[in-house]
């Protein structure tokens, strides 16, 4: 006996492309690059571009979002069909920024001190919120690439942690990028100014990801 | 017969994302049964068939979420297990509205003005289209037969588009109540 149901889905099917990581990581891809012109553009890189990326603060600095941004990418495709699941164990890596950033603050006592506290961050409150500005806004535009190409494909059993770390992935782009150009390594000043967009970013996903994100 | 076949269902759903509307008809008729013996045991009788309905709609809908190099069984009991997980939080909210045409087609015992007031709110954010059927069916409460001759859609045409509209009515009631 036939489903008047299933008659109409069948009539109403036609072949479809699944989602792949290859097309993932071409819109990472495709981000970066938009975001690296565009910023490298308005901005430039900062005046000791390369003697700074031999140095450590470059491993710590770039390295530490990098790192983020590319496990970031591994989880979303994981969460974007029903049956991948994310669990707390795929979370340590993200445990990376605040332990780079003391481990930074570590070897580097002096820079993470009151005194650099208030020569670089309060003296610094100009370009603190440039930096501050810049880093949400560039986010909220990566994070909408994302989601435009990506997101609104998926069908995640965790849309909130989903959304969350398509945030959060999208700002450590950004953050990767930008500290071409942003001279301040100092790790509280990393911590303040990258660290609040991050997190801003992570929670507006995370709550776009609860609304947007079920089906 | 509801018992899943891994190498043959994985085949089917493989074929019918190229395409192929036999290897299709055939996977959902089979997953239609399992889905039956699935949500006996987890919900009562009178709402196994909306959810299998919505359940077979969603894989529908998100088969392009399946990655063919992997088995079919452990996608499809994940979306199983969301609808049920959504049905079951749309229930206990109060929020869970009979989806078999008989419910559709008959007056709600709940409706009042105030709740018809409401419905034509969020029948506003509707396409046009849906909104005008779920109005002749819920509002005018003419049958789906006459709401198939009178718009020109097939009767399950009719079905899917109610359901459908009354689903997201009832996440916008949700994100409204949220």
């Amino acid at each position: 006996m036939s489903d008047p149901l299933i008659n109409s889905l069948v009539n109403d099917m036609a072949p479809v492309k699944t989602l792949s990581r290859k097309s993932l990581n071409i819109t990472a891809f495709l981000t970066f690059i938009v975001s690296a012109v565009v910023i490298i553009t308005a901005f430039g890189v900062r005046k000791d571009f390369y003697e700074f990326i031999h140095t450590s603060s470059a491993l710590f600095k770039n390295g530490l979002f990098l790192s983020v941004f590319m496990w970031g990418l591994i989880l979303i495709h994981k969460l974007s069909r029903p049956s991948g699941t994310v669990t707390f164990v795929h979370m340590i890596p993200f445990a990376l920024i605040p332990l780079g950033l003391f481990t930074a603050g570590y070897i580097e006592p002096a820079k993470f001190s009151i005194a650099a506290f208030e020569g670089q961050i309060l003296g610094m409150t100009g370009m603190g919120f440039h930096c501050l500005a810049t880093l949400t806004l560039a986010s909220l535009a990566a994070m909408a690439i994302l989601w435009r190409a990506w997101l609104k494909k998926t069908a995640s059993t965790q849309p909130m942690l989903l959304g969350a770390i398509s945030g959060l992935t999208s700002s450590s782009l950004i953050a990767f990028v930008y500290a071409f150009y942003c001279s301040s390594d100092y790790a509280l000043y990393v911590s303040i100014y990258y660290g609040v967009p991050i997190m801003l970013m992570t929670g507006l996903g995370a709550i776009l990801g609860r609304k947007k994100l079920t089906w | 017969m509801n018992t899943y076949k891994s190498d043959e269902w994985d085949k089917w759903m493989r074929a019918a994302l190229d395409g192929d509307k036999s290897a299709y008809n055939n996977l959902l008729t089979h997953v239609k049964r399992w889905l039956g013996a699935y949500y006996s045991k987890r919900i009562g009788p009178e709402h196994i068939d909306d959810l299998v309905q919505e359940t077979l709609m969603t894989v529908h809908t998100k088969r392009h979420t399946y990655d063919p190099t992997k088995p079919f069984g452990p996608w499809l009991s994940a979306v199983a297990r969301y609808r049920w997980i959504d049905f079951l939080r749309a229930s206990k909210t109060g929020l869970n509205v009979e989806l078999d045409e008989e419910a559709i087609s008959a007056p709600s015992r709940h409706d009042s003005v105030l709740a018809k007031h409401d419905l034509q709110k969020l029948l506003a954010k509707l396409p046009e289209k849906q909104a005008k059927i779920i109005t002749m069916v819920k509002l005018q409460e003419m049958t789906i037969q006459d709401v198939s001759n009178e718009t020109g859609q097939s009767i399950s045409s009719v079905k899917v588009t109610v359901h459908r509209g009354i689903k997201k009515m009832m996440v916008m009631i949700e994100e409204k109540a949220s």
